[in-house]
């Protein structure tokens, strides 16, 4: 390796925190504070995975994700989830078309999935089998329609929001559904000197805009890079020890896991915390993946992954304050 | 720089980190073992003053500390170098986010990458920046404060006098107790035989006595021998006090006759307080003023004489010899042979006195001897448990001669203890007065049927048959343990393994054992005649 190789990938490095800080700002032109769901999204994005945002109507989870799409040079799509939504709504279908000479066949009419960036409004309203259309093309980036395969275009991003369960008139995720979500952010209310800058921005002629500032490409290409980051053995055996405590039949699981926890993380959300790490030790000017970084984004990557059972359900325990728990108990490596 | 050189730089300052940390680690260590060594010798040597225990040597502790010290170090050490950790502290002093510790490991990897080769490169820059003295100092581990009072304490601890235990416990430990209780009445004795003039004790008994102690302070001789020997003073001691009752009786009867006599009335008071001394003065002084009296009263008291001389007691025949002739001068009115007769009445009382003196003197002896008697047969450390008759018994049993019963049935144990008669002290009861204080206190009283019924119903009954407890063993422990030991028995462990295989096996509830039992009573086939 020489040294004009090693500055390459150290521009590189550099390239990719540059960029993010460019869409983040960009982002910020239009929302005000909630970085932490920001950050989020993004390192969702890079990290292939896709993104639950979940909050109480009104606060700005529509608007998050139409301005991620606004930044990023990529195709949109939106559904607006309602209970009589169909799985042919979202996927599309076969439908017949009748040529020029008057043959009449049946042609592949793509639905709303076919898109970089999709966002899933109010996912929760729908029912379990139109939220379950997702799944195949959350997990592997194609729509199966009759006999035939439809792979969609990379990136293919899904961003999702959904009103918190306690509500009326919706469904619950099932399991299968929440483990595909890379993170699973919680918006909350906004503090007083974040609604002032909101009341200023909205109320006035014109609201700001933001601008494309990333390219498909140059996506995919921070893709790659984040994916490249190497992480040493104990830092992944620090991320697997987070998981396993998260597990409430195992000798590692955590006392709290033992008494509220029905389901652990599965290894998806360990592969959550590992890639999630790599973004954030590139974001943080780092080419190699710290405990830091495993545990800066572990609560939105395993808060949906941890299924409470009867007990943890009946006393409305909050899967954070397992996980904070958790993370609190697990030490770090020290060799 | 070149990769080699990067990892390298790595592996050189994870070396001096480690270096330091395993330096650190043994310092650590050290000042532990330092606390708990010292805080060994504080308590060894603090806790004798403070309740009576006994305690080990120091130097052991000392010695057995420094050696599980050596040992660990030499087992903590052997493991080699471990960069890891050296890493991980580096990682850990310098916030470097798990740097070092990463590209320690990528580098030690097989596969590689441009991506690794950045890491270590950028680890190897940063290393490099560091200053491990810095980082990771040298420094002596607070606990050495600890350790350094603790070793002042304990100098300290050595000006403080040693006056005994401050606390005393009911539970004192018999082992030291008795080893005080021994050394006090071997104190006792040795004071007895040197401070009595040679005279007044028993030659042969002093000689028993002598060599007794000689034995015990050697440590050479056996226990069995030792208390051999102070029995036998003992016996000698005593031999005298049948012959001084036989003559305090005598005396006791003359002075009866004397009594109505005027000359002789302070003469017989003095002879019935046992007052020999003085009654010789008084018979002197008589015999003096012999020529003063008149012939009424020669007559009077010839005829005391007389009738006091016919007394039968031939223990002191010598002394009714002399009356009997000054009874006859004073008849002969030959004054002069009766003052004769009168002073040798007077040095025969004056013998008499003297021989009770120096058998006062073998009866304290013999008191001190049985008391030490008890302290060596009560010894936890040299014969456990064995007791005076025991002793006896053994003695008996060997043909020696002895005059302890070597059985006796357990309502005939309550001998006195007290020594020669006439110097009652009572039976041996709890003696828990303190030794170095020269003379003991005695517990209150206890009959033996009492300690006997309570070691009975509390079980302390012997383990054999062949191994008969001998009562008096029973009155020594109920006395020397407070409280019975009675040695856990299973009562199931008589039970054969069959026996006990067939309960667990067994399924069928209790209550309906007999039920089922019958059953198969009733349904079983005849028996062939």
């Amino acid at each position: 390796m020489t040294t004009t190789q090693l500055d390459s990938l150290d521009s590189q490095v550099n390239e990719f925190t540059e960029q993010f800080q460019n869409v983040k700002d960009e982002i910020s032109r239009v929302i005000v504070g909630n970085e932490e769901i920001i950050d989020g999204t993004l390192i969702s994005l890079l990290a292939k995975g896709h993104v639950l945002l979940e909050g109480i109507p009104g606060i700005g989870k529509t608007k998050i994700v139409a301005t991620v799409a606004d930044v990023l040079h990529l195709k949109f799509s939106r559904i607006q989830f309602t209970p009589d939504l169909m799985p042919g709504d979202i996927v599309g279908s076969d439908v017949v078309h009748e040529s020029d000479t008057g043959e009449k066949h049946l042609a592949f009419q793509e639905g709303p999935i076919f898109t970089n960036i999709l966002l899933a409004d109010e996912i929760n309203r729908a029912t379990p089998k139109t939220q379950s259309a997702l799944l195949e093309a959350m997990q592997e980036s194609s729509v199966t329609v009759g006999t035939t395969t439809h792979e969609l275009a990379p990136p293919f991003f899904v961003l999702a929001t959904q009103n918190p369960l306690e509500m009326e008139g919706t469904y619950p995720l099932p399991e299968a559904q929440l483990d595909r979500f890379f993170y699973k952010l919680k918006i909350s209310y906004p503090e007083a000197h974040h609604m002032h800058e909101i009341m200023d921005r909205t109320t006035r002629r014109e609201e700001p805009t933001a601008g494309m500032v990333l390219d498909r490409d140059q996506i995919l290409t921070m893709r790659d890079t984040a994916r490249s980051v190497p992480i040493a053995r104990s830092v992944q055996d620090y991320a697997i020890q987070l998981t396993l405590a998260t597990h409430p039949d195992t000798p590692r699981s955590h006392p709290l896991t033992q008494r509220y926890v029905r389901f652990g993380a599965s290894p998806r959300g360990t592969q959550t915390l590992v890639i999630g790490g790599k973004v954030s030790a590139l974001l943080n000017g780092r080419v190699h993946v710290s405990c830091e970084d495993i545990r800066a984004f572990m609560l939105p990557a395993l808060r949906h992954r941890v299924l409470l059972n009867f007990e943890g359900e009946a006393e409305r325990i909050d899967t954070d304050t397992i996980l904070e728990a958790i993370m609190k108990d697990t030490p770090e490596p020290s060799e | 720089m070149s990769k080699a050189t990067e990892r390298s730089t790595i592996t050189g300052v994870l070396k001096r980190i480690d270096l330091k940390v395993r330096v650190n680690q043994t310092l650590q260590h050290l000042s532990v073992a330092l606390c708990f060594l010292l805080g060994a010798l504080l308590l060894i040597k603090a806790a004798p003053l403070l309740v009576p225990v006994s305690m080990p040597p120091g130097t052991w502790v000392v010695v057995a500390g420094s050696a599980a010290f050596l040992g660990f170090v030499l087992w903590s050490q052997l493991g080699g170098r471990r960069l890891e950790r050296a890493a991980g502290v580096l990682d850990s002093r310098a916030g470097l986010n798990d740097e070092i510790k990463s590209a320690y490991w990528l580098m030690r990897q097989e596969d590689s990458s441009p991506w690794i080769d950045l890491v270590v490169a950028r680890a190897a820059a940063t290393a490099h920046r560091l200053d491990p003295r810095r980082l990771v100092p040298v420094a002596l581990p607070r606990r050495f404060g600890v350790a350094l009072a603790l070793f002042v304490l304990l100098q300290l601890l050595a000006l403080v006098p040693s006056n005994g235990p401050v606390l005393t416990f009911a539970a004192v430990s018999d082992s030291a107790r008795f080893e005080r209780l021994q050394e006090a009445y071997v104190e006792d004795l040795r004071d007895m035989i040197d401070g009595v003039g040679d005279e007044l004790l028993d030659e042969e008994a002093r000689g028993l006595l002598e060599e007794a102690l000689e034995e015990l302070a050697a440590d050479e001789t056996s226990l069995e021998e030792v208390l051999r020997d102070l029995r036998e003073a003992q016996d000698a001691l005593d031999e005298g006090n049948l012959e001084m009752i036989a003559t305090r009786d005598a005396l006791d009867e003359l002075m009866q006759e004397l009594t109505g006599s005027n000359e002789l009335a302070e003469f017989a008071d003095a002879l019935g307080n046992q007052e020999l001394s003085e009654a010789a003065e008084l018979l002197r002084e008589l015999s003096e003023r012999l020529g003063d009296l008149d012939m009424a009263d020669l007559a009077d008291l010839g005829d005391q004489l007389r009738d006091a001389s016919a007394v039968d007691e031939p223990v002191i025949q010598e002394l009714l010899d002399a009356l009997e002739d000054a009874a006859a001068a004073i008849a002969e009115n030959r004054l002069e042979d009766a003052q004769e007769a009168l002073d040798r009445v007077a040095a025969a009382l004056e013998e008499l006195s003297a021989q009770g003196a120096q058998q006062e003197a073998n009866n304290d002896a013999a008191e001190a001897a049985e008391s030490m008697q008890e302290a060596l047969a009560q010894q936890p450390g040299g014969s456990p448990g064995q007791t005076q008759a025991q002793m006896a018994q053994s003695a008996s049993l060997s043909g020696e001669p002895t005059d302890a019963p070597a059985t006796q049935p357990s309502s005939e144990v309550t001998r006195s203890k007290g020594g020669s008669p006439g110097t009652q002290s009572g039976p041996s009861g709890n003696a828990t007065g303190d030794p170095s204080g020269g003379e003991l206190e005695l517990g209150a009283t206890t009959t033996l049927e009492a300690q006997l019924a309570l070691e009975v119903i509390d079980g302390s009954a012997p383990d054999s048959p062949e191994e008969e407890l001998d009562p008096e063993d029973l009155f020594q422990e109920a006395s020397r343990q407070q409280s019975s030991i009675v040695q856990y028995r299973d009562v199931r462990a008589p039970s054969r393994y069959s026996e006990g295989s067939a309960l667990n096996a067994e399924r069928i509830p209790w209550r309906y054992r007999g039920l089922v039992k019958k059953y198969f009573l009733a349904i079983r086939p005849e028996e062939r005649k």
